[in-house]
């Protein structure tokens, strides 16, 4: 090789050292090399811990990031702007900037949703910006209401399965609607249940599939990650069975009915029958425990969606 | 020509010498003699402002040199050579490019001039053919030799030697001596030679400074010193001579 | 006392430079040969040392930060910042006072007591115009070049190691470096670097050029030259953080 000439060797470094450095600058920037960069905005009131350098997603395809925030106190919002470094993006006028809140590992995102408008934005552009829920949020927002909702469908049916064993002392025309009143209530009440443990079952569906794509996360963190939904699953049986009960319940009560509808045996006879009572008995107990169970800790479904927020 | 006046020199509270005063007159050799460790190179660096003095004065050519601007000190520089003890070859580069670097920055010569005017250098000091080797592949006489090519190279009005023999077999001494006569007789150069090799004196010199008990002790031509019986003068030349003679 | 009576040397000496740095000619060869020797030279150990910096630090920050509190993107963003804004510029020139510095400061006190700087001023020459300007030049110009190569690798190294070392993915490093990324950084480093760069050139020619006493004064003024040059690069960065920042 032909040796090189101190200037050309000083020269070289120097170039070296810019185009470098520029590169560097570059993919620190995360813009492409040698375009320049595409630039679209957003704003949102709240950016739900959203990053610079936060991804910016298209149809679940990186295209971008998060380049700057700013705050814009006239109208108290946070201004972002966004680099998208792909080239052959093409984005719809009238697009939304769905902010994605951040997902088990703390990331926030935006994820461009495009409209079917036939025009093309301009770069430089502003797309408007909503926001959704996490996956957290939905796991806490939903639990918070089922436990809610299953709180007070079960203060009810206690009061009415009270009153129910207080069937001596009430007035035998009251009877035959107390029962029928009964009879209706726990079908709601199964209704009820039935729809919950769709919804429980399908955050444990949620829960499994976050699991499996959490490979990243620590064995502490997928320990109380199965042990919540193992909580969830307890949950669903538990609901499962109440229901299962309500169903024969149900049953035992519409024979009751049809007896009374037909003049058929006695007061007596009906209140001393032992299976309507075992049946009834059960139910309360059942109910008994799952409500002392949650009016004493109402997370206790939940407490470890808490822990699971955290990381 | 070169005036020496009431030149005195300390080093903090350690003094040199004071009050030497002497003069060198265009196309003299002068000696200077004395001890080691007396000032002698002290003497000669304050010739050319290297080192300035605690007080006295230095004129060349009717130029007050220690109130020179530096720039106007430079030009006056130039109408010296020096021959330092060690040579002061420029490592960092050969042997040519050491005789070729003041042509370099002060002529505007061409590459073939220089080339010619450095080979010429060269063979007047016996070294015609070092030019390619690396200053570090020299012995002690041939750096002194490239040394005094070196001083030589802008054709000085004054030349300096600092201990030109010193370190140097006799007969290389010989050699440096007999160059240091040449250099005065054909370019006709004001030469200041710093020695304690009386040898080196009585074979070069026309005049002789004799530097001793911190001042100029003795001031003489070279026939005036082999006459002289200033004792100090006598006690240095007949240690000189036992040593001559020993060998 | 003698501390203030060499900061007046070193002020007159740079003054005596800064004087005549329009004598371009007289210095241009000799800056080019200090471009190559400071600049040129130093590229293998900056990359070196950049590499080992960036993966150190990503090793010790991934083992102090191995909690589920934080985001591994972190790492990122932790070891990126500190090689571009500090590491980069402070380490590198601590290298290269021991580099750089020795070798300036041995050389010119070589030439200090061999006579050679006196060889110099006796010919006519303006000795710091020769031997001080090139070197303080290079120094500026060339210590920022190399910022930029050990900032670089830097993260690289981070980078690297933390994928190899199954720390974390490069790209969530990438997210993490990128999300506090700011180019006042990179141009922070950059004037860091030029900084050094001077201190460390000019504090060694200082220490050699008025170097005396023979071999063993060549070393007393090198090792003085590097201990005062990692000493005030220190306290430059210091300065710059308390003024810059």
């Amino acid at each position: 090789m032909k040796k090189l000439s101190n200037e050309v060797k000083i020269g070289l470094v120097v170039l070296t050292a810019i185009l470098i450095g520029y590169l560097g600058y570059r993919i620190m920037k995360d813009e492409p090399f040698f375009s320049s960069p595409k630039i679209l905005y957003t704003s949102y009131d709240n950016v739900g811990k959203l990053i610079k350098g936060g991804n910016v997603y298209l149809n679940g395809f990186v295209v971008g990031s998060v380049d700057k925030m700013t705050y814009m106190p006239e109208v108290d919002s946070i201004s972002v702007r966004l680099v998208i470094k792909e080239e052959m993006i093409r984005i719809p006028v009238g697009s939304k900037a769905l902010l994605v809140p951040p997902d088990v590992l703390g990331n926030s995102s935006i994820n461009i949703i495009k409209s079917s408008n036939q025009r093309m934005i301009n770069w430089g552009d502003h797309l408007e910006g909503t926001r959704k829920t996490g996956l957290m949020d939905t796991f806490s927002d939903k639990g918070t209401a089922i436990a809610d909702s299953v709180t007070t469908t079960l203060t009810l049916v206690n009061k009415l399965l009270r009153s129910a064993k207080d069937l001596e002392s009430e007035k035998k025309g009251e009877i035959g609607e107390t029962i029928s009143n009964l009879k209706q209530t726990s079908e709601v009440v199964k209704e009820l249940f039935e729809r919950r443990k769709l919804e429980v079952d399908s955050i444990i569906v949620d829960a499994r599939h976050t699991l499996k794509n959490m490979s990243a996360i620590s064995d502490s963190s997928k320990d109380e990650l199965v042990s919540f939904i193992d909580n969830l699953e307890a949950f669903s049986q538990d609901l499962e069975v109440l229901s299962e009960e309500l169903k024969e319940t149900t049953t035992s009560l519409n024979s009751i009915l049809s007896k009374i509808d037909t003049g058929e045996g006695t007061l007596g006879k009906m209140v001393n029958d032992p299976s309507l009572y075992n049946n009834l008995d059960s139910l309360t107990v059942n109910f008994n425990e799952l409500i002392k169970g949650i009016e004493k800790d109402p997370r206790r479904y939940l407490k470890h969606m808490r822990l699971v927020e955290v990381f | 020509m070169i005036e020496i006046k009431n030149l005195t020199k300390s080093f903090g509270d350690h003094l040199i010498w004071k009050d030497v005063t002497f003069n060198i007159e265009d196309g003299e050799t002068l000696a200077v003699i004395g001890k080691s460790g007396c000032g002698k190179s002290v003497l000669l660096k304050h010739i050319t402002a290297l080192l300035y003095p605690t007080s006295g004065k230095v004129y060349i050519d009717d130029h007050d040199l220690f109130t020179l601007s530096y720039s106007e000190l430079r030009k006056i520089r130039k109408r010296f050579g020096t021959l330092f003890q060690g040579a002061a070859l420029f490592d960092s580069i050969n042997t040519f490019e050491n005789v070729a670097f003041p042509l370099r920055y002060f002529t505007d010569q061409s590459e073939e001039e220089i080339r010619r005017n450095v080979q010429e250098a060269l063979e007047l000091v016996n070294l015609g053919g070092a030019g390619e080797r690396q200053t570090s592949e020299l012995s002690g006489g041939m750096r002194k030799r490239v040394g005094l090519a070196r001083a030589i190279i802008l054709k000085p009005q004054y030349l300096l030697y600092d201990e030109p023999t010193s370190g140097l077999d006799p007969q290389t001494s010989d050699e440096i001596n007999e160059l240091i006569l040449n250099m005065a007789d054909t370019m006709d150069i004001t030469s200041i030679v710093i020695t304690h090799d009386m040898h080196s004196v009585l074979s070069i010199a026309e005049k002789v400074a004799f530097l001793d008990d911190q001042r100029l002790s003795w001031f003489g031509t070279v026939d005036e010193m082999k006459e002289s019986d200033y004792p100090p003068l006598v006690d240095f030349i007949t240690a000189s001579e036992y040593k001559i003679k020993a060998i | 006392m003698e501390a203030i009576k060499q900061f007046g040397q070193y002020s007159l000496l740079l003054f005596q430079a800064l004087r005549s740095i329009t004598e371009f000619s007289t210095y241009r060869k000799n800056l080019f040969s200090e471009f190559i020797k400071i600049g040129y030279e130093s590229i293998p150990i900056m990359l070196l040392t950049g590499f080992f910096t960036g993966a150190v630090l990503t090793l010790q920050t991934a083992y102090q930060l191995d909690t589920d509190l934080f985001p591994k993107t972190i790492v990122g963003s932790i070891v990126a910042q500190s090689i571009v804004i500090e590491l980069a510029a402070v380490i590198g020139a601590l290298v290269l006072a021991g580099k750089v510095g020795a070798r300036i400061s041995t050389e010119l006190g070589t030439m200090r007591v061999s006579e050679q700087i006196d060889a110099l001023e006796s010919m006519g020459f303006n000795s710091v115009t020769f031997l001080v300007i090139p070197r303080v030049l290079s120094g500026i110009f060339m210590f920022p070049v190399l910022y930029v190569f050990a900032a670089v690798t830097g993260v690289l190294g981070g980078v690297i190691i933390g994928a190899v070392d199954g720390i974390l993915p490069s790209a969530e490093f990438m997210i993490g470096a990128r999300s506090f990324f700011n180019p006042e950084a990179a141009v922070f480093g950059i004037l860091k670097s030029l900084v050094f760069g001077f201190v460390i050139t000019s504090i060694s020619c200082f220490k050699g050029y008025f170097a005396f006493g023979g071999a063993e004064g060549v070393g007393n003024a090198t090792t003085q030259a590097t201990v005062l040059s990692c000493m005030y690069v220190i306290l430059a960065d210091f300065v710059l953080a308390a003024i810059l920042l």
